[in-house]
């Protein structure tokens, strides 16, 4: 009987799982529009949610739209998790995959890959102020970011 | 301008509810802090040591309002480890910057243009903030000023030598004019980042609870005598009362430790109770709480016994049901990340207003308990959630409160989600955008998303990632959520703008299903 049980409970933690991801992908997909506009979850978001997505199954219903989809919904969600643009030199991604640092001419940004959200800014050394920006990773920890001048 | 700086709300030593020292006590500390204030010889850091409940923030507190009354207070930040914004290392910089661009126009004159070209100084890292928008500003417009930082061991930092520290060591050199006054427990990574080779030699210290113990038992028993003696003649006890006698049995059980007098005096004054009964539960008490196993706190034993009089006293004639209640609106206090308002517990719990007030009102003198019932109700000292949460220090069950209570909260919080969210709950015009909505705030207000709710849709996942095993219970309430008000969720976190916490609530409950449940 406890095998069983614990067979049930591992099943409904991966549903679960399963569930809860989708959430997630739904909300790193649409986090431009959705964070700039509450209406457009209903308005725009649902209605490209592609239809074997959970988000989809369960709140179809609520969409509310002038516009209709007629063709080109995805049927799963994209392999690519999602398209962002952001200028940059160069990009490097922490080997936990918390964390991207961005080389932005100026400045280094370190950033959340999901949301693109500005966590910390570097600015180069102020000596010499001229000093060129060569290289930069991340420690195999991901919990430092060394950086390379030269100048 | 300088309003749009992001900075952490009621950190200034001029918020709050602290008072400083009663005159007469702490003076020999007192003197030689602010000795050190005035002399540009001396070191430019001062490290005040203590133990938890020997006073440190009452002589920050106190050391702020005289620095103030002379004109040289720059900048202050009390830390306070139940408030999200104040424990939060990325917003002590900034918030002290915003203060001193708001009294030296000097400082205003180059901070604000910095502010302008870069908005998003909450973001930079910690030495960025510190150089950019706090020595440039200091040191081009030449500013002499003390700078006080209160209870920095309240600060989240898992690094093992302090952030905060290592940034001022680095800059000391640079602002010769700028005196630091900073408090903390000493735990390891604060006293690892003073005695590092950046600031050892630019700190003096002062060890609070190595100060001779007669002086401070002294003092404790001036505040008790002066103190009480106010409370017994506007309560009209009996001439004479207390006595000497309990005066000394007092000071014996305080071992030291202000915090236990403070919580007595409180304990005394109860509104329901005669202050002369209320003395004789404690003096019933034994003057130290006796330890099995483990003893390494035994330096808290008599706070410990009064924490416990205090429950017992209050709750003596409780019912099993009851002590349930008890240990709901306990959590409720103790193990939320932003301190709640009476009618938000109330709220949140499912129970009335006045269930909540007349149970924290038996218990007032462990708590700061605001009148209006939308302020924010916290534990009167930090030692009183430490006592609560440690089964070593709170040995009665029917009062502590362990990390289980998160999985209730948890679920209370899905239980209002569930009743509360529903779609476009602030009316907004389809297809607008946020910023459109000129009186967002008015329905966002209007709609009941402040309070309770706002912290249910804020928190329900930090709940969650507290839970050490995996609850059946919060699963399905979890399951229930994520295909019934999901969306709604959503839309309420556009909304308040935190979006960001959206995809972290949803990453940390992924890493937490799987790390938790998939044993």
């Amino acid at each position: 009987m406890l095998t069983e049980g614990q067979i049930q409970v591992s099943d409904d933690v991966k549903t679960l799982l399963d569930t809860t991801g989708d959430c997630l992908r739904f909300v790193t997909e649409f986090f431009e529009v959705i964070s700039q506009s509450a209406p457009h979850i209903y308005h725009s978001a649902l209605l490209l949610a592609p239809r074997s997505s959970i988000v989809w199954r369960v709140y179809s219903q609520q969409t509310h739209s002038v516009a209709r989809v007629i063709t080109g919904t995805a049927t799963s969600w994209d392999s690519c998790t999602s398209v962002r643009a952001v200028e940059t030199y160069k990009l490097v991604w922490s080997p936990c995959g918390q964390f991207i640092a961005v080389d932005c001419g100026d400045r280094i940004e370190v950033r959340d890959p999901n949301t693109l959200e500005r966590l910390f800014v570097l600015q180069p050394p102020r000596n010499p102020s001229r000093a060129s920006l060569r290289s930069f990773d991340f420690s195999p920890d991901g919990h430092l970011l060394a950086c390379f001048y030269h100048g | 301008m300088l309003n749009s700086c992001r900075r952490a709300q009621g950190a200034e030593y001029r918020h709050g509810s602290r008072s400083g020292c009663l005159k007469g006590t702490r003076e020999s500390v007192l003197d030689e802090i602010e000795e050190w204030t005035e002399d540009f010889d001396k070191s430019p850091v001062f490290w005040l040591n203590g133990l938890a409940g020997t006073g440190k923030s009452t002589i920050a507190q106190t050391i702020a309002e005289r620095v103030f009354a002379n004109g040289r207070l720059g900048a202050s930040f009390f830390c306070s480890r139940g408030v999200e914004d104040r424990s939060n290392l990325q917003l002590i910089f900034p918030t002290l910057a915003f203060q001193l661009a708001r009294k030296y126009p000097g400082f205003r004159s180059s901070f604000i243009p910095l502010l302008q070209s870069d908005p998003d100084v909450v973001h930079e890292s910690l030495q960025d903030q510190m150089q950019k928008f706090l020595v440039e500003p200091l040191r081009s417009a030449d500013i002499s000023t003390v700078i006080v930082i209160d209870a920095l061991d309240e600060c989240r930092d898992e690094d093992p030598e302090s952030a905060i520290l290592l940034v001022v060591g680095q800059s000391v050199r640079d602002i010769p004019g700028v005196k630091f006054f900073i408090t903390s427990r000493p735990e390891m990574h604060i006293t690892a980042g003073f005695r590092g080779p950046l600031l050892r030699e630019f700190t003096d210290v002062f060890i609070l609870h190595e100060v001779e113990p007669r002086t401070v038992d002294d003092d404790i028993r001036h505040f008790l005598k002066h103190t009480l003696s106010q409370l017994s003649r506007r309560r009209g006890c009996t001439d004479g009362w207390p006595t000497n006698e309990d005066l000394d049995s007092l000071c014996r059980r305080a071992a030291g430790f202000f915090v236990y007098a403070v919580a007595t005096v409180k304990f005394l004054d109860h509104h329901l109770q005669d202050p002369s009964d209320q003395l004789a539960t404690i003096m019933g008490s034994p003057e130290s709480t006796i330890y099995e196993g483990e003893t390494k706190l035994k330096v808290y034993t008599s706070l410990d016994s009064l924490y416990m009089s205090v429950f017992q006293k209050s709750f003596q004639e409780n019912k099993a049901e009851d002590d349930t209640m008890v240990r709901s609106i306990l959590s409720a206090t103790v193990l939320v990340t932003n301190p709640l308002s009476l009618s938000a517990i109330a709220t949140l719990l499912g129970f009335r207003h006045n269930q909540v007030r007349r149970l924290l009102e038996l218990i007032q003198s462990l708590f700061i308990l605001p009148e209006d019932p939308d302020h924010p109700v916290q534990p009167f000292h930090k030692s009183f959630p430490d006592f609560i949460t440690d089964p070593t220090r709170c040995r009665d069950p029917r009062f502590h409160i362990s990390p289980d209570y998160h999985i209730e909260l948890a679920l209370h919080c899905f239980q209002l989600m569930g009743k509360s969210l529903k779609k476009n709950m602030c009316s907004i015009p389809d297809y607008s955008l946020n910023s459109e909505v000129e009186d967002l705030t008015k329905r966002i207000e209007d709609s009941g998303i402040h309070g309770a709710l706002e912290y249910a849709c804020r928190s329900w996942y930090k709940h969650i990632i507290s839970i050490e095993h995996q609850a059946t219970d919060v699963l399905s309430a979890l399951c229930d959520f994520l295909e019934g008000k999901f969306i709604f969720w959503l839309e309420v976190m556009s909304i308040l703008g935190v979006m960001g916490d959206a995809v972290h609530a949803l990453i940390a409950t992924t890493k937490w299903l799987s790390e938790v449940c998939s044993e």
